[in-house]
């Protein structure tokens, strides 16, 4: 059904869905959507039943005043779902139930980046090695690793 | 962990499977959960070899990362620094030359045969057969020697670079491209009526790993393990890059949703291949092969889709107008097809799923763990132990 859609269509459509903040085609076959924690899963879910049910990937950057998660969605024509969370904290609704595929991707970000999500029923360690440090998230801009000293000859 | 198997155990065991086990070419811990003989649940780690890429990214200029994205993976080299430089591109909104667009395809295909061959050599191990898998490694000798001829190396070609490729085509390169052609695909015809009509191969793989097309569109399934259970979608095809878009290809599909199907399927598509390359050769543009960008990247965002041998590769590059990425997120195949390869693994009803077919299972996703798990961690803990 997705590739049947043309961009131009998706994203007049989403732009008239309420919690939609702001949609733009960043380039070809690419949309990306803004929308609040509190709407993610409602329009995730919407998504998914009008076939974006394939998961992509989910990205979290550290954008410095927050923590960005961007999920893409979609088989030919890419949605961003993208939501902005506080560095305190960060909790989204999980959506394992509406996507089944993404509960690794969740447990990923989860353990690389530190943000919970709520109703996932398997957050257990998945990337980090089991002597990691609990609360040390390695892609935060606030982990600075240390480099090796180049090894050089006496 | 559903107990519905009647097997009449009334005890689960939990048996692990690696990290170093002889079955598994690379670490993973697999904790199978058993009655009797029957896996009823499965537990995954990856997590042995975190080599921390992502972050590592985020601390080198964009041409030091050229050569480490190639080193994500050894076999997939090629998609992932064409998943890089289109990232880089596309955040500058320029475009590659016509021609190094379709030397890209080229060596992308090149690759995904001596990819394939690589599979189809450690199916027939598993399997048991490793006169098969002698013959089929001796022939992806010729898929390296022309890797080789072509790029200059075997396996990490850094044949991509941002803006074009590096090396052009010369005409006695083209003629050995095209010999070779010929023989692969004489032989991807060989190995395709032994798969279909020796019985080691057909009752190992046959029926084994069932992933029902509804399940595999449910888990988000990527690359052969998802054209195995008859769905026709290929990056390829539905999202086309580099000169994808004017190169005609059949996308592969087999209806048999098992780990047999999964063999024919990346045969077949080795045939494809051949097909592809030898379509490039005829009709290659002519013009420059690179465009030579600058080494600062403006800020934005962008998101890069390749089809890589094991399936839909995607990169997402966020850059803040330095000479270094700010974010870059790597997802490789693999990680989308682990929870079908949970849902393979565990027997449900009248699917059922015995110790011995697990090797076959997980060679049949043509799992790549250094892709997968490692990704992204710190560069930094090291002599800290």
């Amino acid at each position: 059904m997705s590739t049947k859609m043309d961009d131009q269509s998706i994203l007049d459509e989403l732009q008239k869905r309420s919690g939609v903040l702001e949609a733009k085609l960043t380039s070809p076959r690419r949309i990306t959507i803004l929308v609040a924690p509190l709407d993610y899963h409602a329009i995730v879910a919407d998504l998914a039943k009008k076939g974006f049910e394939h998961v992509l990937a989910l990205t979290s950057v550290d954008a410095g005043d927050g923590i960005d998660i961007l999920l893409h969605l979609g088989r030919s024509t890419l949605i961003t779902v993208k939501v902005k969370l506080p560095l305190q904290n960060p909790e989204i609704a999980s959506v394992v139930d509406v996507l089944p595929g993404i509960s690794i991707h969740e447990r990923e970000v989860h353990d690389l980046m530190g943000v919970n999500f709520l109703n996932n029923p398997d957050l257990s360690r998945f990337m980090l090695s089991e002597d990691w440090p609990e609360g040390v998230f390695p892609l935060r801009k606030c982990f600075v690793p240390k480099v090796p000293e180049p090894i050089r000859r006496p | 962990m559903s107990g519905s198997v009647n097997s009449g155990y009334e005890r689960l065991f939990d048996i692990p499977i690696g990290p170093q086990h002889p079955a598994l070419k690379e670490p993973a811990l697999i904790t199978l959960k058993v009655e009797g003989e029957h896996v009823v649940g499965v537990g995954l780690d990856v997590s042995y070899n975190h080599r921390g890429i992502e972050k590592a990214a985020e601390y080198r200029t964009y041409v030091q990362n050229l050569y480490l994205i190639e080193r994500i993976c050894g076999i997939c080299n090629v998609a992932h620094t064409l998943t890089f430089t289109q990232c880089v591109e596309g955040v500058q909104l320029k475009d590659a030359p016509e021609r190094a667009k379709m030397l890209r395809v080229l060596v992308e295909e090149l690759a995904r045969i001596h990819s394939h061959l690589l599979w189809l050599g450690v199916a027939a191990h598993e399997i048991g057969f490793d006169t098969f898998f002698m013959y089929i490694w001796l022939d992806r000798e010729v898929s390296l020697d022309l890797m080789e001829a072509f790029t200059g190396n075997r396996i990490t070609s850094a044949y991509n670079i941002i803006g074009g490729v590096r090396r052009d085509l010369t005409p006695e390169i083209t003629a050995k491209i095209r010999k070779g052609m010929d023989r692969l695909e004489e032989r991807a015809k060989f190995y395709r009526k032994i798969v279909e009509t020796e019985k080691t191969v057909i009752s190992r793989t046959q029926s084994i790993g069932i992933l029902p097309p509804e399940d595999a569109i449910r888990l988000s399934a990527v690359g052969p393990t998802l054209r195995a259970s008859g769905i026709k979608i290929d990056a390829r095809a539905d999202d086309p890059y580099a000169a994808h878009a004017s190169v005609p290809f059949n996308v592969i599909t087999c209806d048999g949703c098992d780990s047999f199907s999964r063999i024919l399927v990346r045969i077949d598509e080795i045939v494809e291949s051949i097909n592809i390359i030898r379509y490039c050769l005829e009709h290659l543009p002519s013009g420059p092969i690179i465009n030579r960008l600058p080494r600062r990247v403006p800020a934005g965002e962008f998101i890069s889709r390749v089809e890589a041998p094991r399936g839909e590769l995607m990169h997402y590059l966020r850059s803040d107008g330095s000479d270094k990425p700010y974010r870059y997120k790597v997802k490789t195949p693999t990680i989308s097809n682990l929870p079908s390869l949970v849902h393979m693994l565990s027997s449900k009803g009248r699917y059922v799923v015995n110790i011995a077919d697990v090797p076959v299972i997980l060679a049949s996703i043509d799992p790549c763990f250094s892709c997968t798990a490692r990704l992204e961690k710190n560069i930094g803990t090291y002599g800290k132990s």
